[in-house]
């Protein structure tokens, strides 16, 4: 099913508050500004600053 | 009589809506303190459903609405609704409310709201507050009530909240997981 891209354009980056993108695989959701990865399990995304993984540039 | 069981702990939602945006910045760590870590945050959504505030706050006025990643005590929803009464009242300016802080509480079944305001459908849970029931989880998705007010009822938050409520799920799950581990 996946997410929905309504859902994508209602949340934002828990932790600067910026817009978030999906990835390719649409297995996470990406923050530019903060260089975080915010993995989707099961459909839903995981938006925990703690939690989040470090994208290489 | 049934047996009386305590109750499913409950995902704390709060709405902030404000005039001055840059306000959120330090509003935010304030209202981590009360709920703990954040886990899903809403973009800027208009308030634009009613004039009611704008004498007191201004406008146009702009909201957020934020989800907390540690399950709450429905119970202790008055106490929370003191604390963010609290963080309203340090950016009071010349007597004028800024910021305006709505929690609730979301559960499998409903989405509940913390009011000061008596009303016939409210129900008092102590210290000055009243319990708003806003929306009732039926076939897949919230459904607002005669009394829900219409911001409650757009599809924006509506959609945030079914996602809350998809991620609350899975933490209820694993908490529960967790309580069994522990006492089996
Ligand atoms: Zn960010």
């Amino acid at each position: 099913m996946g997410i929905s891209k309504e859902l994508l354009e209602i949340l934002v980056c828990p932790k600067c508050k910026n817009e978030i993108r999906l990835t390719e695989q649409e297995d996470g959701l990406i923050c530019d500004h903060c260089r975080l990865l915010y993995e989707i399990k099961d459909d839903i995304p995981i938006m925990l600053v703690e939690e989040a993984k470090p994208v290489n540039p | 009589m049934s047996v009386p069981k305590p109750p499913d702990p409950a995902k704390l939602v709060m709405s902030v809506f404000m005039k001055e945006k840059p306000l959120f910045e330090p509003l935010f760590p304030l209202l981590e303190t009360i709920g703990g870590p954040v886990d899903l945050v809403s973009r800027w959504l208009d308030f634009d459903f009613t004039s009611y505030y704008h004498k007191e706050m201004g406008h146009p006025l702009f909201r957020r609405i934020l989800a907390f990643k540690p399950l709450v005590n429905q119970a202790d929803l008055a106490d929370i609704k003191q604390a963010t009464n609290d963080v309203e009242q340090r950016f009071v300016r010349d007597n004028q409310r800024r910021i305006n802080i709505d929690p609730g509480y979301l559960l499998p079944s409903r989405f509940v709201l913390a009011t000061g305001k008596d009303y016939a459908h409210r129900i008092y849970i102590g210290k000055h507050i009243y319990a708003d029931l806003t929306l009732m989880y039926i076939h897949k998705q919230f459904v607002p009530l005669d009394w829900t007010y219409p911001d409650y009822r757009s599809t924006d938050i509506l959609r945030f909240l079914e996602q809350v409520r998809d991620k609350y799920q899975l933490d209820l799950k694993a908490q529960k997981a967790q309580t069994k581990r522990n006492h089996p």
